[in-house]
């Protein structure tokens, strides 16, 4: 199978709905990999590959909720929950800390299947988007901090001369660090620039400072 | 100091009038020898007159011995005469001198003799004796012409002049016999008079004895009679008295005096009399005003009270029994009251009794009692024995208590407490009904996915009927698992009466535990078992220990939900404590006990929504298992529960 295939994770405490969900999953035609607990997960070495995380909410030590919590700050698959009982609180909690879907068990299998899908390829996306950032970001390492400061102001809309009065040099070498900056970011236009400095979160610098 | 004996002796006189006039004023031993003496004294009198009267006649009998020994010498004086002048004449006849000189001097002695012994005799008689006036002059003329003429005679023997003698003989002595001759004869003569005086007086004597000693005697036996009889009524009448007062103190009448006269024993014995029986009376008075107070507290305690003898038939019942059963103290004296008891509690109330009096153990038992008006009230009935020192059952005391309301209350109680666990179990359930959705839903799940995977399977070209069959036969097992959970669940809900069977209590346990592994799961509880494997079953019922495990297990999990800093951890363990019973100990380690006991009370809870009911119908639950339930708090954080259950002994089957 190709190594870039999606895979879908399962984690699971009991042995028989683990068993029944790769059974499904690879009926599909999907990769599948199963875990009985959290911790199980976290310490597998994992395909980099399109993925899904299909998770339990109730695991035994390590809860489904935690878990989420730790892959967070990670580039971790998007995740489906299933629960043999869902209550409220805990389904807004999974939610709004962005799960895709919060299936209770048992569950329709079109449901499953399509928020698989929709995870995967939404997974798909934020690889995409992962790496398109990371080359952003290699090119604005390479400005220099002076630059770096000058892009702020770029973004935020002001005129050379306003840039030049308020960090106190010439209006000039302001041109000079805008060309600069252009170059190394690979950016065609002030309009591309503007939305590479979005993408990577640079705060336009406010117009009362 | 000397008293003139005149006055004494008045004052004696006057005393012993007193004595016998008030004969109870003087002491009954100073009055008795007072009479004896009396009575001796009449008698010595008596005794004196008789005396007297013997004398009278002994004098007269001594005159008349008199007489008669005068006439007596007189007569032998004249004989000795007569035989002298015999003896003279006889020698003169003889004419010898010689013998008339030899043989005279012979002769005149022994008349000298006889004279001088007539003469003491006579002077010998009593003076009062009247005498004959010639005769002691007689006897010495006698006495001294006798000497004379004898000389004379033997003066003419001698000269040879026989004629002389035998002229002298006739002329001068004969005179001397007729002197002596006519004496006696007067002398006789005075003797036949005085006889005749003397056997008249004697007569009159004798009669006179005749009529005084009698009298004197009658008079004195009358004198010692009224006397002794006196004393003796002065003693007999105050003893009667006495006696009748005793008969009647016998009797109870304490009321009853004895009349007191004089100031003798028998008086003071009265006053002692009088003074007991007022104390009796005022004795009796308190004793019966307690005891009137006593059997009004016995009749009106708000218990029925009776006593039986060693034997268990009774002896005393209180008013109380009598107005609430409406039978009679007759009807209920001995083992008659048995009628009174249900017939469905008297077989087991009269072992008891027969098994406390064998054993002299106090008895405690309770029975349905029939009432007055037909209807049976439930009694609890108390029974202890009194001994005597040596430690023999004297009595048995007893009390019926009404326990009718109580008895009732307890129902009322049971049911209330049963409603209660039910309606606590139903809330349990609720707050378990994540856990039983998950525990129910975790299988479904499996089966549904299966299902799904061995349809794609079938339709799949070609169809994988191996994978099917396998994904089939998954369903098969997992679905047979959600059937089970179901079924626990069922028999969790189910209200049934309390219904003791064999059971495993470690199986028990396991059930619970799989029950509640949701919640465990869900809040990060770490669950340990220790369950030994030695335990013996326990009788009980299923449902209501599942309830008690339910309600600790849950307790110890809520209790560590504030537990942050270190791992949960639940630990069950059961063992045998014991030969005969089981012990089971919930140990958590959350946040502890504040009172280790008042947790079990009712409405008592440390949850922010608890009721604070779950503990108290644990403990109710443990309790009619006839176990125990307690809590403490433990080495290191959290709270232990533990309970113990007696086994089931295998001898009662």
């Amino acid at each position: 199978m190709n190594p870039d295939a999606p895979i879908v994770f399962v984690v699971d405490d009991d042995f028989r709905v683990r068993e029944a969900l790769c059974r499904l999953i690879s009926s599909t035609g999907l990769r599948v990999s199963a875990f009985s607990s959290a911790v199980e997960f976290l310490e597998s070495e994992k395909p980099d590959a399109p993925a899904c995380l299909i998770l339990d909410l109730q695991l035994p030590g390590f809860s489904g909720l935690e878990l989420q919590q730790e892959l967070a700050a990670g580039d971790a698959p998007p995740i489906v929950f299933v629960t043999a009982h869902g209550d409220v609180p805990s389904s807004v909690r999974a939610m709004k800390a962005g799960a895709i879907e919060f299936l209770p068990k048992p569950f329709n299998e079109q449901e499953l299947l399509q928020a698989i899908d929709a995870a995967i390829t939404l997974d798909r996306e934020a690889r995409r988007k992962r790496s398109e950032l990371a080359e952003l970001q290699q090119h604005y390492n390479l400005l220099t901090p002076r630059e770096r400061e000058v892009l702020s102001f770029v973004v935020a809309g002001f005129a050379n001369k306003q840039t030049a009065g308020d960090l106190g040099i010439a209006e000039n070498t302001i041109g000079v660090h805008r060309g600069q900056i252009m170059r190394k970011m690979g950016a065609r236009s002030l309009a591309e620039l503007i939305r590479m400095a979005d993408k990577l979160g640079i705060a336009p610098t406010s117009t009362e400072a | 100091m000397q008293r003139h004996p005149a006055t004494e002796l008045g004052r004696l006189v006057k005393r012993v009038e007193e004595k016998t006039l008030h004969p109870a004023r003087l002491n009954i031993g100073s009055r008795l020898i007072l009479c004896f003496v009396f009575i001796i004294l009449v008698m010595l009198g008596a005794d004196a007159v008789v005396l007297w009267q013997f004398h009278l006649v002994n004098a007269q009998a001594e005159r008349l011995n008199g007489i008669d020994q005068q006439l007596v010498t007189l007569l032998r004086v004249h004989t000795s005469l007569l035989e002298f002048y015999a003896g003279l004449e006889a020698l003169a006849q003889t004419e010898d001198a010689a013998l008339l000189v030899k043989e005279a001097g012979a002769l005149r002695t022994a008349a000298l003799n006889d004279v001088q012994h007539a003469v003491s005799s006579v002077s010998l008689l009593p003076s009062d004796f009247q005498r004959d006036p010639n005769l002691l002059p007689t006897l010495h003329v006698i006495q001294s012409s006798l000497t004379s003429q004898l000389e004379t005679i033997i003066k003419l023997a001698t000269s040879g002049d026989w004629r002389a003698v035998r002229l002298r003989l006739s002329n001068q002595v004969r005179p001397l016999e007729s002197l002596t001759s006519s004496l006696v004869e007067k002398v006789d003569h005075d003797a036949t008079e005085q006889r005749a005086e003397t056997v008249l007086n004697s007569g009159r004597v004798q009669r006179l004895v005749f009529v005084i000693v009698p009298t004197t005697a009658v008079f004195a036996l009358l004198i010692a009679a009224t006397l002794g009889l006196a004393i003796t009524r002065s003693i007999t009448q105050p003893l009667a008295g006495l006696v009748e007062g005793s008969k009647a103190l016998a009797r109870g009448e304490f009321q009853h005096q004895v009349t007191i006269q004089g100031e003798d024993e028998l008086a003071h014995l009265g006053q002692v009399f009088n003074d007991t029986a007022r104390r009796l009376r005022d004795l009796y008075a308190v004793l019966q005003s307690s005891e009137d107070r006593l059997r009004l507290v016995i009749d009106t305690i708000p218990a029925q009270v009776w006593s039986t003898a060693p034997d268990g038939s009774v002896d005393f019942i209180n008013r109380r029994w009598l107005e609430s059963t409406g039978l009679s103290a007759e009807t209920t004296v001995g083992w008659n009251w048995s009628s009174a008891v249900h017939p469905d509690d008297l077989t087991k109330f009269v072992d008891a009794l027969h098994r406390a009096l064998a054993a002299g153990e106090p008895m405690e038992s309770e029975a349905r009692l029939r009432q007055a008006d037909g209807k049976y009230r439930w009694f609890l009935i108390r029974n202890v024995p009194l001994r005597d020192e040596l430690g023999n059952i004297v009595n048995w005391y007893g009390t019926s208590i009404d326990i009718e309301d109580r008895k009732q209350a307890e129902d009322a109680l049971r049911q209330a407490q049963a409603d209660l666990a039910h309606v606590n179990r139903v809330n349990t359930m609720g707050e378990l009904t994540a856990s039983i959705a998950h525990e129910v839903n975790q299988p479904l799940a499996a089966v549904v996915a299966s299902g799904y995977a061995c349809l794609r399977f079938l339709s799949a070209q070609p169809p994988s009927l191996a994978k099917a069959q396998e994904a089939v036969e998954s369903i098969v097992r997992d679905g047979t698992a959600a059937g089970e959970v179901v079924r626990r669940i069922r028999a969790l809900f189910k209200r049934a009466a309390i219904e003791k069977v064999k059971l495993d209590l470690n199986e028990v346990i396991r059930e619970v535990l799989s029950l509640l592994r949701g919640e465990t799961e869900r809040r990060l509880v770490i669950v340990e078992t220790d369950l030994g494997k030695d335990i013996a079953p326990v009788m009980g019922d299923r449902v209501q220990l599942q309830q008690l495990l339910l309600n600790l297990l849950l307790n110890g999990i809520e209790a560590m939900d504030p537990v942050l800093d270190r791992s949960k951890k639940l630990f069950i363990r059961s063992k045998r404590d014991g030969p005969e019973t089981v012990l089971v100990e919930i140990q958590d380690c959350g946040v502890g006990l504040k009172d280790s006991e008042k947790v079990f009370e009712a409405f008592v809870t440390t949850k922010e929504n608890g009721m604070g009911m779950g503990l108290a119908i644990c403990r109710s639950i443990v309790e009619a298992h006839n176990g125990r339930l307690w809590a403490t708090s433990g080495e290191g954080p959290g709270a232990t529960f533990c309970f113990t259950l007696p086994v089931k002994l295998s001898a009662e089957s």
